[in-house]
């Protein structure tokens, strides 16, 4: 049983941390881009800027993370392992016109 | 303005379910009097509330925007606890029981228990409370035109979800007794494991708890969240289509461990009931 733990729980790897994160503003509801294209990577991260007034959700259940962001206020979220495919994700504060895609390559 | 309705009735239904709960709970073993209690833990929750929006700006800063996470991992952890002590709780009271016994007026409520029976509807109304406060707070700060129209949508959002909590209690109040525990008792359990997945997910999301595996399976073409039942048991137990290796495991392993902890004190009721012979 103790040898599978260091198998699927790796540590996080700290070695991302120089990578450069994605960026993603949202703004009462509209994302900026909509439409965002990463490389396939283990520790993917991203980060949600809010430049509206109000606060959003950045929420997907295809990637399972919703996370409120105030107002002015940026956060970074890290993503589990996804393998190459479309991912929606949304406002959950304006759904009516906030809609995202990530396309993992 | 109808997502704004949407998002508080789902945030409010969840905390007034458990409130509604612990209502007829009360009822049910004939302690009506002690309803203050519950109210005090809903009072103290809605100030708390208040309180977390001037708070999470300054934890925002202080942990890396890392800061309302950890904090709202903390206090569902806190919940947990509560949560499982409750269930403990009334399986012990229930066991006492003999038979269908309505209303029994006898049983007594002692101080540390009432204190429990408040911070569990003080912590239920606070987890779903302080992100609705934030939320709605936030929108009456902002200058957009259709503000107002927006809170009181958000205010018609709860006010049905405690309407609906209302004839849950009700129904739960008329319940047969020990059906009324056995009930409650599950629906807690799944309340609690839910939560627990929940806190494991946030701390995943700020990089502070390893996933595993990303996606271990993807259960969406069973019960998709987005649909009614779905986003019910998404709100209500926890459910999620994708869950990482980490939340499903924290999930599993909850049921065991509070079979175990309810069988644990087994021993002493029966040594007592041999000395009195």
């Amino acid at each position: 049983m103790l040898p599978c733990v260091p198998l699927f729980w790796s540590p996080i790897s700290s070695a991302a941390a120089d990578e450069p994160i994605p960026v993603i503003k949202v703004q009462n509801g509209k994302f900026d881009p909509s439409t965002l294209t990463v490389a396939s990577s283990p520790s993917l991260r991203l980060k949600v800027i809010n430049t509206g007034e109000t606060a959003v959700e950045f929420e997907s259940f295809e990637l399972n993370r919703e996370r409120v962001v105030a107002p002015g206020r940026e956060i970074v979220v890290y993503l589990p392992s996804l393998s190459p495919g479309k991912y929606q994700f949304f406002d959950d504060f304006h759904r009516e016109t906030g809609l995202g895609t990530l396309i993992v390559k | 303005m109808l997502a704004t309705f949407v998002v508080v009735w789902r945030e409010s239904l969840e905390a007034a379910l458990v409130v509604a709960i612990l209502l007829a709970y009360l009822k049910r073993i004939g302690q009506r009097d002690k309803y203050r209690y519950i109210y005090y833990g809903v009072l103290g929750a809605l100030i708390a509330c208040l309180g977390f929006v001037r708070l999470s700006a300054f934890l925002e800063g202080f942990f890396e925007g890392r800061g309302e996470e950890v904090f709202q991992a903390g206090v569902m952890l806190a919940a947990v606890v509560v949560v499982t002590a409750m269930v403990l709780w009334m399986h012990v009271q229930a066991r006492s029981l003999r038979g269908s016994l309505e209303n029994r007026a006898g049983m007594l409520i002692e101080g540390g228990q009432l204190m429990s029976l408040a911070l569990l509807a003080g912590i239920a109304v606070f987890r779903e409370g302080a992100e609705t406060t934030l939320f709605l707070w936030s929108i009456a700060l902002s200058a957009h035109a259709s503000a107002t129209q927006m809170l009181i949508a958000g205010a018609a959002g709860a006010t049905v979800a405690v309407v609906m909590a209302y004839f849950v209690f009700q129904g739960a109040a008329h319940l047969n007794l020990k059906l009324f525990f056995q009930v409650t008792a599950i629906v807690l359990i799944l309340i609690a494991a839910g939560i627990l997945a929940q806190a494991a997910n946030k701390l995943i999301g700020v990089g502070l708890l390893p996933p595993g595996i990303g996606q271990i399976w993807n259960t969406s073409w069973l019960l998709d969240e987005r649909g009614p039942l779905g986003s019910m048991a998404a709100a209500l137990f926890g459910y999620r289509s994708r869950p990482s290796l980490t939340e499903a495991m924290v999930y599993v392993l909850y049921f065991p461990l509070v079979f175990f902890l309810m069988r644990w004190p087994t021993a002493r009721p029966q040594r007592l009931q041999h000395g009195e012979h």
